[in-house]
């Protein structure tokens, strides 16, 4: 040990310590036990009735049979909400506070949840506060004072959810002081020769882990390399791993689904008409999915490869994609579907191969227009002597007008959290339960994701990608139907993307095309459709743009209304009754049938 | 139009009706287009079913769905025993084995009603005094006492009762009736959604009204009583309707040069959907406008204009069956009275009863009665057992599974019938006990569909919304 006036500075920080120990007044809250729930008959019940906590603190007592007994929470941390159990039930939870001397405590709590929940509180054992609380969060808590006596005191809580989840928030005004300094600050105040040796050890690294310049530059460091190591695995994605039970459940048949009455007793294995599973291997999860890959099975390749083609072509060449079995239809090609099967397993289920395969297919090149002599002959095109022309797939619909209008978040790279596109208010609100009933708004570039990445809430799915056949998630679907409604039209006309899209596309058009009316309009067919106006065409449009601009003549305020729709700023450098216009050409070219349609 | 796209017009219906199976664009306008397209005067339907198994004696529903289930034993299933029994424990000999929810576990004591019954029209229906409305049209309904189910809580039974399977995932009665039926209308959708507003009561999820496996179109459309009645049909601000026919011409002529250009018939269904969106923008706010009627009618229903109410959706209701929607579905929340039951269920049937009624009524005025038909119930029905507080007057019900009732009326249903009876507690039904199932195959059977022979394949099935069973409730329908 290196002499280096540690030691002195040291009794010298001890005396000092000692001396605001003693003239400071102590408080410590001790760990918060629980007991509950108590159930009632109703949530009124729950809150009027006493149980027995109410009216005796009695730490080794067991109620109801010995279900409800005192619970230590030593992990439960003031300021974090804890999740409570039961409906229409109270749950008790005591603490005892330590205070040196009486003096006032102030502190905040909630039932974290989403509705009223019932909240009553005492200290050693008066009354101090009962009443209805509110709030999905902590943010919501209710503010007590108390006048705490010295010594002991008991403060006891009593939580009752009135319906839904609840929980139990805790936190004081400020926060305690830091507890290790206490023990620290109490070794000080004690003679040398009291201190024990834990004591003694805690004073001496407390002072020099602050003192000690060799320790301090040690100490910077650890945190450093502390810092590395975290980031490091903040890198690691989480996988959640699943495992088999060191012993298997016994699983029955439930009888006519009633979990009451089990049938035969069953153990895993695959269907018997299809090729068994490898021999001598234990029968899990890790034996499935060999199963499932071996280049021998007849049916995985198959299944992929019959949705891929559906996906280009509309059809399966099963065209019952999701029945492969007796009740599904017989392929329009089985020579094709083992071709194609083959080809993907052999060449290791390599995806983008397989679609690229597909895609440049002579059979998918074919020019998708009607032909008259089909139509008597084959009108559903399953021999497919021409090729498909199928609308857009919901997200490919709102994500197309995104892309041509230029207001597709491009930038950054695919994953992340959900994003909240515009929505019509109070969709959430007026129907959702429990948590999670207000819909906020994502703000700048999230409002412009890709619509894979729009968030989902089944009792309340997203009305666009709703209407355009999304299927609802409540259970697996392999084939979408593709519909034509007035309801979709409406969105495709009046929906906020599609009007601010068709703006900001208008803003294009009149920026970076040039300056005449057929210019401009060839630029939004190439834009939109990658290809020119026909004659036809372009006289129609011009036609439109015309009648529409005369609409919005000395009308500058309607035109000004319609540029404000939509988060992103109007370009002020634009007319805005022209901008009007070109946002109704704008708008009359990401509505036809053609930009919506792969052709 | 050209020949050839009449054809392929043809052949798309053909295809898609013939078939039953994947449907392709056009597919949708069976919901939504009118007959000028699909229609057929010979008795035909509009949708996918080629011709009714029998003559309809309905062509539209109006379903009040009491959601949160409204106590039969206070409302219409009268039972002095169990009032003479009230606070003596219920006896085991009828509760050993069963099924029950919240009360599972505690103590199982009778409680009769608290409100008087008297006999009513020249039917003689047992209607309790909360229901004064409903009791002036006791002849019109067939009330039916036995129903029972096979699930204990709200959203396996609504579930149940709309698809005929308690798992999500199966298409809704309207959706199917949009399916096989179609519509009669050109500016509205087949299937039609009304809520009566409020956050009370347990949750609607949009699936009680989804399509399930079949097509998204014939998904309910929830005409909304606050904010614009249905999603995005308002112009956005600064689009007048003049510019907004400009661009709707343009669009159209666009459209058909690509008709002509490709031939798709999906494109003759594209242009008409974009028409009849126009149409729409001024046929719904109309619709909904209920300051129209006369306020004697206002009166009738105690409706008020723009006052989001069941009241105000009855009235709505009957303008849509007016207008030929095919099914229109009301939600009411709030009849789940686990304790409280006297003061809440007076409320609720304050809320419903004099609307219910007026409906009737006003139907029969306007000779849309014969062929409409109406239903009225819950998911499921409240026990004879109380639960929660019990003092004089007060006491509680909770989910009962067993014994329930609902009343149907109009379309083909014996007017002035009481079908089915319970034992002298309420508990189980002793007579003609009616299924879910049951009670779909009236429904598609007052429509002039055979329940068993009206199927969608589904992954290698055929569904049917009665699952597998059901059977017509004979007693209460005209034809049997």
């Amino acid at each position: 040990m290196t002499h280096d006036g540690l030691d002195e500075a040291q009794a010298e920080w001890e005396g000092e310590l000692a001396r605001i120990h003693r003239t400071r007044r102590e408080l410590e809250l001790k760990e918060w036990s629980m007991i509950g729930p108590f159930i009632a008959q109703s949530a009124e019940e729950a809150f009027t009735q006493s149980f027995p906590p109410e009216s005796e603190l009695d730490f080794s007592k067991s109620y109801q049979d010995g279900k409800l007994s005192w619970n230590a929470r030593p992990e439960w941390k003031d300021g974090k909400a804890q999740p409570l159990l039961g409906n229409k039930a109270a749950t008790y939870l005591h603490r005892r506070i330590l205070a040196e001397s009486a003096r006032k405590l102030k502190f905040f709590v909630a039932t974290n949840a989403p509705y009223a929940d019932g909240l009553k509180v005492w200290l050693n054992g008066r009354l101090v506060l009962a009443k209805a609380v509110e709030g999905c969060e902590p943010a919501k808590s209710i503010e007590v004072q108390v006048d705490l006596r010295s010594g002991a005191n008991d403060l006891l809580l009593k939580a009752v959810n009135y319906g839904g989840g609840y929980g139990f928030y805790f936190s004081l005004d400020a926060p305690l002081e830091d507890k290790a300094l206490m023990q620290v600050m109490a070794a000080a105040a004690k003679p040398l020769l009291e201190r024990d040796g834990a004591e003694k050890t805690a004073l001496r690294h407390w002072f020099r882990q602050k003192n000690s310049p060799r320790l301090q530059a040690l100490g910077r460091q650890l945190s450093q390399l502390r810092k590395e190591k975290e980031e490091l695995e903040q890198d690691i994605p989480t996988v959640r791993v699943m495992e088999d039970m060191e012993y298997r459940r016994p699983t029955h048949v439930l009888v006519r689904g009633d979990y009451r009455s089990k049938g035969e007793r069953v153990s895993a294995g695959v269907p018997e008409f299809l090729p068994s599973l490898p021999p001598g291997e234990k029968v899990d999860r890790l034996a499935l999915a060999r199963w499932l890959v071996d280049p021998g099975h007849p049916l995985v390749g198959r299944v992929a490869v019959n949705r891929f083609w559906q996906l280009f072509f509309g059809t399966g060449i099963v065209q019952t994609a999701n029945e492969f079995g007796t009740q599904g239809e017989p392929p329009s090609h089985p020579g094709l579907l083992d071709w194609l099967a083959r080809e993907f397993v052999d060449g290791g289920w390599d995806v983008q191969s397989m679609l690229k395969t597909i895609a440049m297919s002579a059979t998918y090149r074919q020019s998708s227009r009607f032909r008259p002599d089909l139509l008597s002959r084959d009108p559903a095109n399953r021999l497919l002597a021409k090729g498909p022309r199928l609308r857009l797939p919901a997200e490919a619909i709102r994500d197309n007008v995104l892309a041509i209008s230029g207001l597709l978040d491009r930038d950054r790279p695919p994953g992340g959290p959900s994003v909240y596109p515009y929505q019509p208010p109070g969709l959430w609100e007026n129907k959702a339960f429990y948590c999670r009933t207000k819909y906020e708004q994502s703000e700048g570039e999230d409002l412009y994701r890709r619509s894979l990445y729009t968030f989902w809430k089944r009792s309340v799915p997203n009305p666009i990608l709703q209407t355009f056949d999304a299927p609802d998630r409540e259970v697996c679907t392999v084939s979408r139907e593709r519909t034509v409604t007035p309801l979709q039209a409406l969105i495709t006309l009046n929906e906020t993307t599609y009007v601010e899209a068709a703006r900001i596309f208008a803003q294009r058009i009149l920026k970076e095309a040039g300056p005449s009316v057929r210019e401009r309009i060839r630029f939004a067919y190439r834009t939109a459709l990658a290809r020119p106006p026909g004659p036809e065409e372009e006289k129609i449009t011009e036609r439109t743009f015309h009648r529409i601009f005369d609409t919005y003549r000395g009308e500058a305020a309607k035109a000004q209304q319609l540029a404000s729709i939509g988060e992103s700023p109007a370009d002020a450098d634009l007319e805005v009754t022209q901008l009007a216009a070109w946002t109704g050409v704008a708008k009359l070219i990401l509505n036809l049938d053609e930009t919506m349609t792969k052709e | 139009m050209r020949l050839e796209q009449e054809l392929a017009l043809q052949m798309t219906r053909r295809r898609f009706f013939g078939r039953g199976a994947k449907g392709i664009g056009s597919l949708a306008l069976a919901s939504l287009l009118r007959e000028d397209l699909y229609g057929d005067a010979a008795g035909r339907s509009y949708g996918a079913l080629n011709r009714l198994h029998f003559a309809p004696t309905a062509k539209r529903v109006i379903y009040l769905f009491m959601s949160g289930a409204p106590s039969q034993l206070d409302l219409f299933d009268s039972k002095p025993k169990l009032v003479e029994m009230t606070g003596q424990p219920m006896p085991e000999s009828v509760t050993r084995g069963q099924r029950i929810a919240q009360l599972a576990g505690r103590k199982l004591v009778c409680v009769g009603s608290r409100f008087q019954f008297g006999k009513h029209g020249r039917s003689g229906a047992e209607i309790s005094e909360l229901l004064p409305h409903t009791a002036g049209i006791a002849d019109d309904l067939a009330i039916i006492r036995s129903m029972h189910t096979d699930a204990i809580n709200h959203d396996p039974a609504v579930t149940l009762i709309q698809t005929g399977g308690q798992q999500p995932g199966r298409p809704t009665m309207g959706a199917w009736f949009s399916y096989g039926l179609g519509s009669e209308n050109h500016q509205l959708p087949s299937f039609v959604v009304l809520t009566s507003g409020g956050g009370q009561g347990q949750p609607l999820l949009s699936r009680y009204w989804g399509s399930g496996f079949l097509p998204s179109s014939h998904q309910g459309v929830e005409f909304r009583s606050r904010g614009e009645p249905i999603l995005f049909v308002s112009n956005p601000r600064g689009v007048t309707t003049r510019s907004r026919r400009h661009l709707l011409d343009g669009l159209r002529d666009l459209n058909r040069l690509k008709m002509d250009a490709v031939g798709d018939p999906d494109i003759a269904a594209r242009i008409k959907s974009f028409e009849m969106a126009y149409r729409m923008q001024t046929s719904v706010p109309d619709l909904m406008d209920t300051g129209q009627e006369p306020p004697k009618v206002l009166e009738q229903y105690g409706a008020q204009p723009g006052v989001p109410s069941f009241a105000n959706n009855c009235l709505l209701a009957r303008r849509l069956v007016e207008r030929g929607v095919r099914f229109i579905q009301l939600y009411h929340r709030g009849w789940d009275h686990h304790n409280s039951l006297p003061s809440n269920i007076a409320l609720q049937c304050r809320q419903t009863d004099q609307a219910a009624a007026a409906l009737i009524r006003d139907l029969k005025q306007r000779g849309l009665f014969e062929d409409t038909l109406v239903i009225w119930g819950g998911e499921f029905g409240r026990t004879p057992m109380n639960q929660g507080d019990m003092t004089r007057g007060n006491y509680g019900r909770d989910h009962h599974m067993k014994a329930y009732t609902i009343w149907m009326a109009g379309g083909g249903i014996k007017p002035g019938v009481t079908v089915g009876a319970t034992d002298d507690l309420g508990y189980n039904p002793v007579e003609d006990p009616v299924h879910i199932n049951d009670f779909q195959a009236t429904v598609l059977h007052c429509m002039g569909i055979d329940h068993e022979k009206f199927t969608y394949r589904f992954q290698g099935r055929d569904f049917r919304l009665t699952d597998v069973g059901g059977k017509v409730i004979e007693k209460a329908v005209v034809s049997g």
